[in-house]
């Protein structure tokens, strides 16, 4: 099966998210508008990767414009493949990858592309500053320019002030600010972020992730792989997930919810009469139970959770039914929108698909 | 989460764990399997397989032209020659069963053996510091001296391998060509000798692989000083013995030290060594026990101060 | 954190283009400065050249290298004294009693006054050795080729120079692969065959360093015949870091452990073909540099017959084409080879 995705923007270059739950994040990330004849900042067409055997990527057709996109999947899913693949590190057996219509394997795309690995290696000797200064001088960069970005940059990532001691004594979340800094040096339009928020404490992370915000606002398109969910659900709901190679899902998480009719959708309802309710949302064919009892007792006796599939048509009769009834809904909240249960949909319990 | 009711019926392991000795034969096996792994790996072990079946079909061929073709003149390049007399550039090597087999094709074998051990001693201790895989294994209930000992018996495998395994199969292979009955009674002196050679050679390179490998870690440095002490050592000792007609200028060759040590265990008569002159065998015996107690203190020196950094 | 900060990344009024050439010289100097980090290396270098280079001052300082005081195999004395015992006068004096001599005279030795013509023969004969060591040319000559066997051909081209260049070349793309650092140069735009180039250039001053800085140093510790060497052999001496430079730097960027490769290939292969009879040595890059040296030594009157296994050496210019073909192929290839090459060391 050929997956082919191109992810949707508007005509920002963002996606069209207002009205739609958990979108607060992605509002704040929208990008400033581009030409529209400019070729894709990042197209894969059709790629395909072979380690000997095995088969790491498989048809893989995916375009990036802007904003923020987070890179899912289980271990071994082939993330960071597609993601050296788009820097440039390796090379499709089948397809092409281009980066504004230059192959990505080519040097000059790698101007145009910010790369922070998940390698936890450095040249342990130097100091935090020289390493980022030496990395901007092997872009090609004057040394008074490179002072100035090196410094720049530095004090993005907040550590201007710490970036002097050697790296071997850096802490896990030290190290993971230096990678982001080199990356950020030449300005990319593109930055491919592979785990950048491993190993970082909750208030370097919120830090992070609004660095990432402000990134793209200002117009940059990141990449972002990452495994903690949670985090990345904060910064974008637009997420590609991946599985065995392939692109299992791309789009808004709330457009890929829709498109897991197979699982029946989890809605939390708070209203002042939830067993009349609950009869009469039994009375629609979606819905599938309907639980009264709140799950845990600290939550409202008013509660309920209800079960249904085909969740864009019972959002259609649950809006009519609350018309009709008048009904006083106090709470409407989807349970399984998040990228957690999404994902643990689509790749199984095993996080196999 | 999902399938907590499989988690529930775990029953947790009652048994009693080994001590910290079965570790070590563990780790000796974890790092045998890391080395092989590697297709380098194999290709050096194919070389030493090629000097083995050199030995093995020469020591053959030998017999077989001896028994064959002993009264026999062919020409060869025109010339009438005794059959025999086509082994005779075979004699150097002693292709006869004898302790000199033994020892020479150890010795050969010991070209392949110094190439091994330095990437050994690179990729099973240089890794362990230079990668932070140390801290793995240290935080096992197992003291320093058991993951040293863990690394050495890999090691000593290694070695015996090479070298003592072979040479056990030459000295059978040796019995069956001839007298299978009298030259296993006769020689069993040259088995005790093989095994003790093997025992020499595994103390003294696996010690000086442990000591070199904490002390240098990367493979560069460590390829650098084990080819000063095979390859340079050796050169300057054959030139400085020559020149100063002194032989005592041979211990500083540790190779031909433990080659001495070697045929002292196979009672080789020291008159029949070559390259001739040699130091007599107690010096060469004082020179490798020196060497493995420098080896020994330097390890307990740096193990005791050994502090791990994550 | 992020938003009061003031972007200096944007397109600055003062701000300079990034330059591909620029970033190219940077990498050259950091591919230097990296192998100046790595001490330990260099100490190790040091410690093996100081060792050479003691070794052969011990044999300059001894006056090994001449065939007066070398010892003659066999017995005890020297060459000097050998031919010495041999003149007639000493013969007669140890037939009298009146010279004792380390070793007791062989039954030719013994002078035969009865059978004078024979006699006369026989000393003119045994006088040659004392009269072929009282040539300052021929011992000179002597001199210069057993310090060039041992020394230049034998400990420099067969170990040491094949040993530092391998350490230093090899270490270019070897070290940065051990320590999985090589990702931070592969994400600079540069171009692949750019990353290799620079990394040769900024890794060979080491290795002439070490090599040629090595060759001189051995050179003096040797005396006259050393430095004579030195002045006739350096352009072999540096055709040969060259190409042993590209040949492992080359080794560096295809294997992951360059080193033991490299390692087989000078003491296995080098050390192997390049002494075969037959046309397989013409495969070893040492057999032309020693090629050179000898031809050398040859234009320069020596009797090169001293030196083993090099009665086929090539002509000089074939030699200088093949070295120059090696060095100019082997990094073209590595260039070509490394711009299509995927390395993935960290996974």
């Amino acid at each position: 099966m050929t997956v082919e995705q191109r992810i949707p923007r508007g005509p920002a270059g963002n996606l069209q998210l207002l009205g739609e739950p958990n979108a607060s994040a992605a509002q704040s990330v929208a990008p400033p508008q581009r030409a529209t004849l400019e070729p894709p900042l990042l197209l894969f067409e059709h790629v395909s990767k072979w380690y000997g055997p095995v088969l790491a990527l498989n048809q893989v057709t995916l375009e990036l414009t802007g904003g923020i996109t987070g890179l899912v999947g289980a271990n071994g899913a082939g993330k960071s493949t597609l993601l050296r693949m788009a820097n440039g590190q390796i090379q499709p057996t089948m397809g092409r990858v281009t980066i504004r219509g230059v192959e990505a394997w080519d040097w000059r795309a790698r101007r145009l592309v910010g790369y922070c690995p998940d390698v936890d290696a450095f040249y342990e000797d130097l100091s935090g500053r020289r390493f980022v200064w030496t990395m901007a001088r092997l872009c090609g960069y004057t040394r008074r320019e490179a002072t100035r970005r090196t410094e720049a940059v530095l004090e993005r990532v907040g550590m201007a002030h710490r970036a002097e001691r050697k790296l071997r004594g850096y802490s896990k979340g030290m190290r993971q600010r230096i990678k982001l800094a080199q990356a950020l040096l030449h300005d990319p339009e593109l930055l491919i972020l592979d785990e950048p928020l491993s190993g970082i404490d909750p208030i370097g992370r919120q830090e992070l992730l609004e660095l990432f915000q402000s990134l793209a606002v200002q117009g940059k398109c990141l990449l972002i792989s990452s495994h903690e969910l949670e985090a990345l659900e904060k910064l974008t709901n637009h997420v590609v997930i991946m599985a065995r190679g392939r692109i299992a899902a791309v789009g808004t998480l709330p457009q890929i919810r829709d498109l897991l009719d197979d699982y029946p959708l989890s809605v939390r309802i708070d209203v002042p009469q939830p067993r009349e309710v609950a009869q009469l949302l039994l009375n629609l064919p979606d819905v599938l139970a309907v639980d009264v009892a709140p799950p845990l007792p600290h939550e409202s006796p008013e509660t309920l959770v209800v079960k249904a599939t085909h969740p864009k048509r019972f959002y259609q009769q649950f809006g009519q039914l609350v018309v009709q009834h008048g009904l006083n809904i106090r709470r409407f909240e989807p349970l399984d929108e998040s990228a957690h249960a999404i994902l643990g949909y689509l790749l199984g319990g095993s996080g196999k698909t | 989460m999902a399938h907590t009711d499989t988690l529930l019926r775990y029953r947790p392991w009652r048994g009693v764990p080994h001590g910290p000795l079965y570790a070590s034969v563990a780790l000796a096996r974890a790092s045998l399997k890391l080395l092989l792994r590697r297709r380098l790996m194999w290709g050096l072990l194919a070389l030493a397989l090629l000097v083995f079946f050199f030995f093995f079909y020469a020591q053959y061929l030998v017999v077989w032209i001896e028994n064959q073709l002993a009264t026999d003149t062919i020409r060869f390049a025109g010339v009438p020659v005794n059959a025999k007399n086509l082994t005779r550039f075979l004699d150097r090597l002693a292709l006869n069963g004898s302790d000199h087999t033994f020892g020479n094709f150890i010795w050969y074998q010991g070209y392949v053996l110094v190439i091994v051990l330095a990437l050994a001693g690179s990729v099973l201790i240089g890794n362990d510091f230079f990668h932070g895989s140390l801290p793995f294994y240290l935080s096992k209930p197992i003291g320093r001296w058991h993951y040293l000992l863990g690394k050495s018996l890999a090691v000593g495998v290694l070695i015996n391998l090479l070298t003592t395994g072979p040479a056990i199969v030459l000295w059978v292979q040796a019995g069956l060509l001839y007298d299978w009955r009298s030259y296993y009674v006769n020689h069993l002196s040259l088995l005790v000798g093989i095994i003790g050679y093997g025992l020499v050679l595994t103390v003294t390179l696996s010690a000086l692989v442990m000591a070199t490998a904490v002390w240098l870690r990367r493979t560069v440095p460590l390829a650098m000083v084990w080819m000063a002490l095979f390859a340079l050592l050796p050169m300057l000792a054959n030139w400085l013995v020559e020149a100063t007609k002194d032989e005592r200028w041979r211990l500083i060759d540790l190779w031909n030290n433990l080659y001495l040590c070697g045929l002292s265990c196979l009672q080789t008569d020291h008159a029949t060594i070559r390259p001739s002159p040699q130091p007599d065998y107690w010096m060469a015996w004082v020179a490798v026990g020196g060497g493995v107690l420098v080896c020994g203190m330097y390890l307990r020196r740096r193990i005791q101060a050994v502090e791990i950094v994550a | 954190m992020a938003r009061e900060v003031p972007d200096a990344l944007h397109t600055h009024p003062r701000s300079e283009q990034p330059s591909v050439v620029r970033a190219f010289g940077v990498l050259v100097v950091q591919s230097f400065q990296r192998h100046w980090r790595i001490r330990q290396m260099g100490w190790v270098a040091l410690g093996l050249l100081a060792l050479i280079v003691f070794w052969v001052a011990l044999v300059t300082q001894r006056n090994g290298w001449n065939l007066a005081e070398r010892r003659v195999r066999r017995t005890t004395g020297t060459y000097q004294q050998e031919a010495l015992r041999l003149l007639p006068t000493h013969r007669y004096w140890a037939a009298t009693g009146d010279e004792e001599f380390i070793t007791p005279p062989r039954p030719y030795e013994i002078p035969n006054p009865l059978q004078p013509t024979e006699e006369a023969f026989r000393s003119l004969i045994l006088s040659i050795p004392y009269a072929v060591l009282q040539s300052d040319q021929f011992l000179y000559s002597w001199s210069f080729m057993t310090y060039s066997r041992w020394v230049m051909h034998l400990v420099f081209l067969g170990f040491a120079l094949p040993l530092f260049t391998l350490s230093y070349a090899s270490g270019a793309f070897g070290s940065d692969r051990e320590s999985r650092v090589l990702i931070w140069l592969m994400t600079r735009p540069i171009p692949r065959s750019g990353i290799y180039l620079a990394k040769f250039l900024g890794t060979l001053p080491w290795c002439l360093l070490w090599a040629m800085g090595g060759f001189v140093a051995i050179g003096y510790a040797g005396g006259a015949p050393g430095r004579e060497a030195l002045s006739r052999y350096w352009p072999a001496a540096l055709m040969a870091t060259l190409a042993f430079a590209s040949l492992f730097h080359l080794m560096g960027a295809i294997f992951r452990r360059p080193v033991v490769v490299g390692l087989v290939y000078v003491f296995f292969f080098e050390a192997v073909v390049a002494a075969l009879p037959g046309s397989l040595k013409l495969l070893s890059l040492t057999f032309y540099a020693r090629s050179l040296m000898y031809n050398e030594a040859a234009e320069a009157g020596y009797p090169v017959e001293l030196l083993p296994a090099m009665t086929e050496a090539v002509s000089s210019p074939t030699a200088w084409a093949v070295l120059t073909l090696a060095i100019v192929g082997l990094n073209g290839f590595g260039m070509w080879l490394f711009a299509r090459w995927e390395y993935r060391d960290d996974t």
